[in-house]
């Protein structure tokens, strides 16, 4: 009699994200549940992990039932990139059940599969479809049959040492199905409707044993396989080192600007880049990325809006070409902000970049599927969180209407998330559009308080004087001082 | 598809190069067709084989009218004593031909829902040899 406790072996399922989301993995032995409606994906996570988990000496056997005609399964899943031809009656056997499961009699079911896990010795079983084992069931056996025979396959799968998973769409969450109780890791598949957009999600309702990841995670269905967008982790505080240090600074390709800012963006801070259509926010994004290659930093951007890399500048675009500056396009649809996030951190990571851009955050609320723009705020805190555990520092433009009326800083109320802000607004002088920025805020270091005028060249900003003499600049439509008697610009205001 | 198909095929072919027998050359065929049936309804069950078996005796009946009277003749799963009796009234080479072409049919079609490394894969552990003595097997 030892009291050491018993080892849970945790096996990688082979789907990116979903061992992060388990909480570490599947637990080896454990009978598990794979439920959710039809078309959520159910037939190909089975197949992933079983040609995960499956090897030569502990093999993986395929029981197919009623359900989906096996030839159309083979047919289909053969096109994901994880299945492998060769690992067919090898390490993988598709076992069908069609005419034992035509008797009606559940043991015979449970004999047979018996049957053939003594004869194969198998490391993983998968059941699908369990719904349609249930239709080959006489209603007059009721839940009771269906218990038992859960229970029992529970007990000699275990026994057996195999890992199980049963495949089923009939489950619904009120349902008080006896095989929730039984099952060790319930893995429950969605799909979320909302206008036009279709989101998928996957939630580990149970695991035993270990700590899950709680909540729906979203997840894409490529010729890859299955992905899981885990949430990036931002419960470890900043490290030392990259803590954001206002010390060391960044500069952003233009001299002035640095100087109004203090010095330049310290390292790590976010910066908020906010203005009106046309006023420059994406010129000065690429001047932050330029400078940085410049420093010999890497960066990436974000890109939500559609444009021709021609039109980011011909600077940025052989930076892009060179690789010195990453682009994360998303054009799928209904993106999520884990993923958008997983993508970028993967990038940055990639890269080791040190300057991240996100133009626009307009676009990133388009991009996003609709079901994630209700919580828009704390979607757009999660990303920034996210990054700023990466250690990079973030210009993030954001098109603000210009409004007379009232000083805005952006859209969302979600000023105060970022570290730093510059506004930028069209004023009228004499007939003329200009354009003014000013530095709002910048946590913990001086700025400059200055209204500064400024224009945009062949070369990017050029930022000018103050604009003397006016007054009423924030209402779009200054008017000389009264007191002052400069002619600044050589025209009068009536 | 073809190598599969000629594999299974080449049993048949070498027995008619040995005897005029189409009788016992159409059990050695239907004796094959039950083999197959047995490897593949364990994965794609007994239905899917059926299926395709009778899709590929409706293609195969027009270069072969002799395999109409199979398709005709409704079919259980499992069965295939029609195929037998049409066949065994054939000549030798006739059996060896139209059961060549039928395997084949059945093959592409099998590999154009599969395939062709997957077919290869199930069609493999179809013996190529027949059981020593198929007569004794049928009674």
């Amino acid at each position: 009699m030892t009291t050491r406790k018993a080892t849970i072996n945790r096996l990688a399922t082979g789907v990116p994200g979903l061992d992060e989301i388990l909480g570490g993995g599947l637990p080896e032995f454990s009978f598990n549940l794979i439920a959710g409606p039809p078309g959520s994906g159910k037939t190909t996570l089975a197949h992933q992990l079983m040609f995960a988990l499956a090897t030569p000496e502990r093999p993986a056997l395929y029981f197919t039932v009623l359900g989906e005609p096996p030839l159309k399964m083979l047919r289909y899943q053969q096109q994901f990139d994880f299945f492998d031809s060769e690992k067919v009656n090898v390490s993988i056997r598709f076992i069908n059940l069609a005419d034992v499961t035509a008797t009606g009699d559940l043991a015979n079911v449970l004999g047979r599969i018996v049957a053939e896990v003594e004869a194969h010795g198998p490391g993983a079983v998968f059941v699908d479809s369990f719904r349609s084992l249930l239709a080959g069931q006489g209603d007059d056996q009721g839940v009771m049959g269906l218990q038992q025979f859960i229970q029992r396959l529970g007990l000699l799968m275990t026994s057996w040492q195999a890992t199980t998973f049963l495949i089923g769409e009939y489950f619904t969450e009120i349902d008080p199905n006896p095989v929730f109780t039984v099952a060790d890791g319930l893995i429950w598949l969605r799909q979320s409707l909302q206008s036009n957009s279709v989101v998928r999600k996957m939630e580990i309702m149970k695991m035993r044993g270990q700590q899950t990841l709680p909540g729906l995670h979203t997840f894409r269905i490529s010729a890859a396989g299955i992905r899981v967008f885990a949430p990036v982790s931002v419960a470890a505080p900043s490290e030392p080192s990259t803590a954001p240090r206002t010390d060391v600074r960044l500069r952003m390709g233009v001299p002035e600007l640095d100087q109004m800012m203090g010095g330049g963006l310290p390292r790590g801070y976010s910066l908020l880049v906010a203005g009106p259509s046309g006023s420059g926010k994406s010129i000065l994004a690429s001047s932050f990325l330029v400078e940085g290659a410049r420093a010999g930093q890497t960066g990436v951007i974000a890109a939500f809006e559609q444009r021709s890399k021609a039109a980011r500048g011909r600077i940025l675009a052989d930076l892009i070409d060179a690789d010195r500056v990453g682009v994360v396009e998303t054009w799928a649809p209904d993106l999520s902000v884990d993923e958008i996030a997983r993508l970028l951190s993967t990038e940055i990571h990639r890269l080791k970049a040190s300057r991240v851009v996100i133009d626009s955050l307009s676009g990133f609320e388009l991009a996003l599927a609709p079901t994630f723009r209700d919580d828009f705020r704390e979607s757009l805190s999660r990303l920034v969180s996210s990054l700023s555990a990466t250690g990079a520092s973030v210009l993030m433009t954001s098109e603000l209407e210009d409004r007379y009326t009232d000083l805005r800083f952006s859209p969302y109320g979600t000023a105060f998330m970022t570290d730093a802000i510059i506004v930028q607004r069209y004023i009228e002088v004499d007939s003329r559009l200009l354009r003014v920025l000013a530095v709002v805020k910048m946590r913990g270091s001086a700025h400059s308080n200055e209204l500064r005028l400024f224009h945009i060249d062949a070369d990017g900003i050029k930022i000018g004087q103050m604009v003397p003499g006016r007054e009423g600049l924030l209402g779009g439509q200054p008017t000389r001082e009264q007191k002052a008697d400069a002619p600044d610009m050589g025209v009068d205001d009536d | 598809m073809q190598s599969e198909a000629l594999r299974i095929q080449a049993t048949i072919a070498d027995l008619a190069a040995i005897t005029d027998d189409a009788g016992h050359i159409a059990e050695v065929a239907a004796a094959t067709w039950r083999e197959i049936l047995a490897v593949l309804a364990k994965v794609i069950g007994p239905g899917g084989v059926t299926a395709l078996y009778q899709r590929s005796l409706y293609l195969t009946r027009v270069a072969y009218p002799c395999l109409a009277a199979v398709h005709e003749d409704s079919l259980r799963p499992g069965e295939f004593a029609a195929l037998q009796m049409v066949l065994s009234q054939q000549t030798s080479a006739q059996v060896v031909a139209a059961n060549g072409a039928l395997l084949q049919t059945f093959c592409d079609l099998l590999a154009n829902l599969l395939g062709v490394s997957l077919t290869e894969r199930l069609l493999q552990s179809v013996r190529s040899l027949p059981p020593s003595n198929p007569a004794a097997q049928d009674t």
